[in-house]
């Protein structure tokens, strides 16, 4: 199995769960599902494009490398002339993460490696407003899964936050077919449309996991190689 | 690659003195953490906003505007709809402007001249074959409306009719500082002019929230996706027009208060064919400065945008406007001038890829 490797990082980042419109509520990692629409994004898939149903099919793992701190953001909508409405929007601030894809087919991680290098829609991470910070940095592993590449390669979090806190293990979010050891559960996060007439996602079961940090490669050894 | 990508990334340091421009729910100014500090923030919501309204005082409108809307619709029409002979398409153009009150004399021509876009036009197509019922408000909007740039440029949502959802072409980021901000408040008490000589005090306390800030604004513009909804010449003055206004406005919170209405001490315009890129990374780190931030915050975006070229495509064009000596692009003198260079570079890069198509 080819994998690609994608660091989200950005001020503002959101990753929106069941929610309803005065109270959008963000899930602490990104979903499946939005990683899924920002590689359709860089593809040039429109919202209702029936190739996206296939980007179901990628191996998905995502490490927790930099913890969010959430942030609510309040902002009323003047839906129609004179009549606001109050919404609270929730971001995840200051956070990196780890997302890895994998599949059988070589040639599609190539495609969409090079797609999120020139990508045909602007990226964002959840929202429109957050666009990525800095170059997207992409690296590409063949032979591997999505899970061991994130149980390999260095702590991906800002030197100031290495220092400050006392971590010793990254949490790991993956397909659980990934995970067969550990106890899986059931999101709501398998694309079904984006379409915005009828936008639906399905269910599809994850499992967690973590990686000790003294597992990981060196920070010194492999930071250049990501760019 | 079957088209070419067509970006402008716009960078803004602008520098906002004691100020309350965007407030969050209990008044005080919006912040956000990056890099573990405190940052002030102005959502992308609250400056697009500012900008729409420059739009209006500006009277920017783009879009044709023509009598023959209902000759296009139709042709539109049998775009979606195949198998729509020409009679039965102006049918349901007809339908269709009936619902909308606007009168269609029998050479098909709307009475008064309608701005209106590509894009509009085509969402309008396919909103009528999907729907039996139409819908007479939100037709009137998209036929009567003048907004075709606005909407192009930030998108529509109409949450009854889905099918007249506009996707933006403009991505705009929440402003933040370049540096930490502490968050700071004025204690005032006002008082009654007719109160009563025997009478002491103050007849009204309370506090205002503030912080003053250098802003890191950066918004981006997809030339392809807005051509697509207007045209070429259409996309290109309202990328300009959007440029001029993204650098005049600002949100009018608190205005009256603090009179802190500033301009842009430093803009960096790019026009990319690979990517947009966010050079926020560049004040993860925070700016600290006993002696101003602009000519740090300068220094270090610059040199973040040189880091990032190795990564990237040679940038088609690279303008900057400051006082400042920049060393990493084309110095322009003014505002008119900044306009007129990235008009040019667009105009060559469309007939550029016109040639390679």
């Amino acid at each position: 199995m080819k994998t690609l490797t994608i660091k989200l990082t950005a001020p503002l980042q959101s990753y929106g769960n069941e929610a309803s419109f005065s109270r959008r509520t963000t899930t602490h990692y990104p979903t499946k599902s939005a990683v899924i629409g920002m590689v359709a994004a860089a593809l040039g898939y429109r919202r209702s494009d029936q190739r996206i149903l296939a980007l179901n099919d990628l191996s998905f793992a995502v490490r927790i490398d930099q913890v969010a701190k959430i942030l609510t953001d309040y902002q009323t909508v003047e839906w129609k002339k004179d009549t606001r409405k109050i919404t609270y929007r929730d971001y995840l601030q200051d956070a990196v993460f780890m997302v890895a894809l994998g599949s059988q087919q070589d040639q599609l991680i190539d495609e969409i490696q090079d797609a999120l290098r020139h990508p045909h829609f602007q990226l964002f991470l959840g929202r429109r407003s957050n666009a990525p910070a800095g170059v997207l940095q992409l690296q590409v592993f063949t032979e591997t899964t999505p899970l061991a590449v994130l149980e390999q390669i260095a702590w991906q979090a800002a030197p100031w936050y290495q220092k400050k806190n006392q971590v010793r293990t990254l949490d790991i979010v993956a397909d659980a077919n990934l995970v067969p050891t550990a106890q899986g559960a059931m999101i709501k996060d398998q694309v079904e449309s984006f379409d915005q007439r009828n936008r639906r996602y399905g269910f599809r079961a994850i499992a967690k996991t973590s990686v000790s940090l003294n597992q990981l490669g060196s920070q010194a050894h492999d930071i250049m190689g990501f760019l | 690659m079957t088209s070419k990508n067509l970006y402008i990334d716009l960078n803004v340091l602008q520098t906002v003195p004691s100020s309350n421009i965007n407030r969050d729910d209990t008044g005080a100014p919006k912040t956000a953490l990056y890099g573990g500090v405190m940052r002030a923030r102005v959502s992308s919501q609250s400056w697009k906003h500012a900008v729409r309204k420059e739009f209006k005082n500006d009277n920017v409108s783009v879009g044709t505007r023509t009598k023959t809307a209902p000759t296009l619709l139709a042709t539109e029409l049998q775009k979606c709809d195949a198998t729509l002979d020409d009679a039965a398409a102006m049918k349901k153009v007809t339908e269709i402007f009936k619902a909308a009150g606007i009168k269609i004399n029998k050479d098909n021509e709307t009475g008064a001249l309608l701005l209106i876009s590509h894009g509009q036009l085509s969402k309008l197509a396919q909103y009528a074959i999907d729907n039996e019922e139409l819908d007479k408000k939100e037709l009137k909007k998209v036929l009567k409306g003048d907004q075709s740039l606005d909407l192009a440029l930030f998108g529509r949502m109409v949450a009854d009719n889905p099918e007249l959802n506009v996707d933006a072409s403009a991505q705009v980021a929440h402003a933040i500082s370049t540096h930490e901000v502490v968050p700071e408040y004025d204690y005032f008490t006002a008082l009654d002019d007719e109160q009563p000589k025997d009478t002491t005090g103050a007849a009204m306390l309370g506090t205002i929230d503030f912080n003053s800030a250098t802003l890191y604004r950066y918004a981006n513009l997809n030339m392809t996706e807005l051509s697509h909804n207007l045209n070429e010449t259409d996309a290109i003055q309202g990328a300009t027009a959007f440029i001029k206004d993204f650098l005049l406005s600002m949100p009018s919170g608190k205005q009256n208060t603090f009179a802190n209405k500033t301009l842009p001490s430093y803009v960096m315009v790019t026009l990319r064919t690979d990517t947009p890129v966010n050079l926020v990374s560049a004040f993860e780190e925070p700016v600290t400065s006993s002696n101003g931030y602009v000519t740090p915050s300068i220094k270090k975006l610059e040199a973040e945008y040189t880091a990032t070229r190795q990564f990237l495509a040679q940038p088609l064009e690279n303008l900057i406007l400051s006082k400042n000596e920049s060393q990493v692009g084309k110095q322009v003198t003014n505002l008119d001038e900044l306009l007129a260079q990235v008009t040019e570079a667009l105009s060559k890069a469309v007939q550029d890829e016109n040639i390679n198509d």
